[in-house]
């Protein structure tokens, strides 16, 4: 699932992602079994040791249950902890499938659901899919107004591997939110993303000692004889670990 | 002769009166109070065996009394009345948590005056009280009375201590007086309970639990799990929780902490720290443990945050450290420094017990945030120091990762369900998961590790890096979590019956045949990593456990003996304890 090519390019183009998803998921749910739907409801998700839900066991797998999971994650009156469980699983489910009418149910509330952690997990949900989801579903969310969101969404492209979204990436190394600006310059890193260095090196001097050391990384990863050069300002860095980072470039470590 | 003079100080006993720790059933002799008195507090002699000498030859004892009393805070419920038998105020017959002091007037006193026996009672006042032989309603002290004056007899007159907390002090004063209440001979008796000190993995286990929950369609069970423990462990040494009782609530380590607290006269009190987390297994507690010599005690209300829970507070094996011995090792906790860590009051209590000198590490980078998520000590009797630290090590599980044939599938891992990972291939070589994996190395293990390097002293050879890999976990903030399961998150049972400690570890899964742990490179690399001595299991916990965020550690918890050092004597130093001082 992770590498994507022409075909599946085209499987998971944007047009294919247009369809009326609210409407076909009203369909789907009064077509699904309704002692199949009697028999979820009366299950409860299991507590992690984090403390958050989530529903794991071969009953919560079946893909007849999807409509029901976007149901209950369109639903206001369902607790938001058990709507983040239901999409978390929702997305485990369609990241396996090559073609899915709620793919675009699932990107499109990567970004828009009114729950902050129901769009981290959707967008956590996306970090296994191919490049056309990722792109649809997360760089929205890069430019969602919620904070945590574009951080989780700035962490996740990386995670994602997809290279070719650095430049929709890259604006986010001047985001107002430090946590934003950190994940952006990891991604970016991870990316090797060399137009990316000069907005690195300024972020340097972040007032933020995370985004320092996820800057100093990253420039690392792209052009590490750049960063042997930068590193010695930095040895004596007020945050720990990016003075250990800089030591360690200098010394090869 | 000498002269004892005791002063409260805020934090402890410090008091110049003769005070072994190793004599409390050593009756001492009082000192005349026209005696030249040695009341320099300025004054450090110690007790050196040129001291003891001098001890030999002070006149022998005609009004003995113990130097110091070492007990136990009265914190349990032998009574069965739901109640802390301090709070009970009376004592009852079957009590078994004072410590005895028996005091021996000089004989034929009454010839030379002597009218009453004045007892006084300074310190936490209001946390001690001191009960008379047959007197079961009142304390002769205690309750508000700090000063009573008992009729003369030549009969040993036999008193008793109760505490009301961990390390509460104090000092009794025993003087025969005259008529006119003046004392003929005065004598100190230091007071002081033990303080509560966590358990730690090299002492023996009596008892191991883990919560039972039965496989449905609709959930995970664990029948593998319990039957991986069950059997390793027998009937004597194991037992399964019902989790239909406790609401499938599987994180036993979480909910409690054992301790104990023992006293020189052999009291001994298994602590149960229950923490504020309050899931379901708040009650088991309650309903299973606590009674007669098993306590229960929180400290902390409210909201509890993950690093509440007590897979994130963890004891080291004993020590020394810094040129300090740590007779009872040193407790660790992880916290997320300058945002929150564990309820000011429950760090506060371990503080408070000053044997174990906590220290914390920074966990913020789990999604968890339990220290035990990436730190163990395992025994070890060819170790130096009888223990090997053992620290989840990223350069490790990339090493045996690349050990691997690429090829190898990894049903446990693959699907929406579990990672989403096919083969060894694609967990080695994913760039970014790489990425991650480096991240934490340099940024949080290997800092961790120095930290602890710098606080126990370790030497490269005491510690043990177990192959391990991590993930970004969902719905955790970008945090992370054990995407191999982790076996660093292990438990250690040495029943005391003969047989080589068990350590339960994850099954790794890392293998094509699930059925079958032989040639699971990982299994492989800690079998060979581990001493020899150690029996080794690596138990299921992937579904029930590793897919929400815990491993084996978390899913057991485990009663263990108390260390039978004596607190009042190797720890000392520690507790602040008062020095022999010596007189003329």
């Amino acid at each position: 699932m992770r590498s994507i090519g022409l075909t599946a390019l085209l499987l998971w183009s944007l047009p294919a992602l247009a369809g009326d998803w609210r409407a076909d998921l009203q369909v789907a749910v009064a077509a699904m079994d309704a002692d199949l739907i009697a028999e979820v409801e009366a299950q409860t998700p299991i507590r992690t040791r984090a403390g958050f839900l989530r529903v794991i066991g071969p009953g919560w797998e079946d893909p007849a249950l999807q409509p029901w999971y976007l149901e209950q994650v369109l639903d206001d009156d369902v607790d938001p902890a058990w709507q983040a469980a239901f999409a978390e699983q929702l997305a485990r489910q369609l990241v396996d499938e090559p073609s899915s009418p709620w793919h675009e149910a699932w990107v499109e509330l990567a970004s828009t659901h009114p729950e902050a952690r129901v769009r981290e997990v959707l967008i956590t949900g996306l970090r296994h899919a191919p490049l056309a989801l990722v792109e649809v579903g997360m760089v929205p969310a890069l430019r969602h107004e919620h904070a945590p969101t574009r951080r989780m969404a700035a962490l996740e492209i990386g995670m994602s591997n997809e290279a070719s979204l650095a430049s929709e990436v890259r604006p986010l190394l001047d985001d107002a939110d430090a946590g934003v600006r950190g994940n952006a310059a990891r991604t970016l890193g991870i990316f090797k993303d060399a137009g990316a260095v000069d907005g690195l090196i300024g972020l340097l001097n972040d007032e933020n000692g995370e985004v320092r050391l996820h800057a100093l990384r990253a420039v690392h990863r792209i052009d590490a004889s750049r960063a042997g050069e930068l590193a010695p300002a930095l040895v004596h860095d007020s945050e720990a670990r990016v003075a250990r980072l800089a030591n360690k470039i200098i010394t090869g470590g | 002769m000498r002269w004892s003079s005791c002063l409260m100080l805020a934090a402890l006993v410090a008091c110049s009166s003769s005070a072994d720790a190793d004599k409390d059933d050593a009756p001492s002799t009082t000192s005349e109070t026209d005696a030249p008195a040695d009341t320099d507090p300025g004054d450090e002699d110690t007790d050196t065996d040129s001291d003891k000498d001098t001890d030999e030859d002070v006149e022998p004892a005609e009004f003995s009394a113990p130097d110091e009393v070492a007990g136990v805070p009265n914190i349990d419920d032998d009574n069965q009345n739901n109640r802390s038998d301090w709070r009970d105020g009376w004592k009852p017959n079957f009590e078994d948590d004072y410590a005895e002091m028996v005091i021996t007037p000089r004989p034929l006193g009454f010839l030379t005056g002597v009218e009453g026996i004045r007892l006084e009672l300074m310190g936490n006042v209001q946390q001690l009280r001191i009960w008379q032989e047959g007197d079961a309603d009142t304390p002769v002290l205690g309750g508000g009375t700090n000063e009573v004056v008992l009729p003369y007899s030549e009969e040993p007159l036999v008193l008793y201590a109760e505490f009301k907390d961990f390390l509460t002090s104090g000092i009794l004063t025993v003087s025969e007086v005259n008529a006119d209440g003046e004392p003929f001979l005065t004598h100190d008796i230091t007071l002081i309970a033990a303080p509560m000190l966590l358990n730690h993995h090299l002492q023996p286990a009596d008892m191991v639990y883990a919560v039972e929950v039965g496989a449905s369609w609709w959930g995970p069970g664990n029948d593998n799990f319990i039957d991986g423990l069950s059997d390793a462990l027998g009937p004597n040494h194991f037992t399964p929780v019902n989790g239909n009782q406790y609401g499938q609530d599987v994180w036993m380590q979480d909910e409690f902490e054992f301790a104990n607290v023992t006293g020189a006269q052999g009291e001994a009190i298994t602590v149960v720290i229950d923490s504020i987390r309050d899931r379901g297994l708040d009650d088991f507690s309650e309903n299973a443990l606590e009674g007669a010599d098993v306590a229960g005690v929180t400290f902390g209300s409210g909201w509890g945050s993950s690093q509440d829970s007590f897979g994130n507070l963890e004891t080291s094996p004993p020590l020394t450290a810094g040129g300090i011995s740590y007779p009872f090792g040193r407790t660790y906790y992880g916290s997320v420094q300058g945002n929150y860590g564990m309820h000011p009051q429950m760090e506060q209590a371990l503080d408070d017990q000053l044997a174990q000198a906590p220290f914390q590490l920074d966990t913020r980078f789990l999604c968890v945030g339990h220290i035990d998520e990436v730190t163990s000590f395992i025994p070890d009797p060819t170790a130096p120091r009888g223990f090997r630290f053992v620290m989840a090590d990223i350069d490790e599980g990339i090493a045996v990762l690349e050990s691997m044939d690429p090829n190898t599938s990894l049903p446990m891992y693959q699907g929406g369900q579990s990672h989403g990972i096919s083969d060894v291939d694609e967990m080695l070589n994913d760039a970014a998961l790489l990425a991650l994996n480096e991240e934490l190395r340099d940024d949080w293990l290997e800092p961790m590790l120095e930290t602890f390097i710098q606080e126990l002293e370790l030497t490269e050879d005491e510690i043990l890096r177990l192959p391990s890999y991590f993930e970004v976990a969902p719905q955790c903030g970008g945090a992370t979590a054990s995407l191999i399961p982790g076996m660093v998150n292990l438990q250690v049972a040495d029943v005391a019956d003969g047989s080589d400690p068990h350590i339960f570890l994850a099954d790794p899964f890392m293998r094509s045949n699930t059925n079958n742990q032989a040639g699971d490179a990982f299994i492989d690399a800690v079998t060979d990593l581990f001493p020899e001595a150690l029996q080794l299991h690596f138990i299921d916990d992937f579904s029930t456990y590793h897919l929400a965020l815990g491993e084996v550690h978390c899913g057991t918890n485990v009663v263990r003996a108390p260390d039978p050092s004596p607190w009042w004597d190797v720890a000392r130093d520690l507790l602040g304890l008062p020095v022999i001082k010596k007189g003329n």
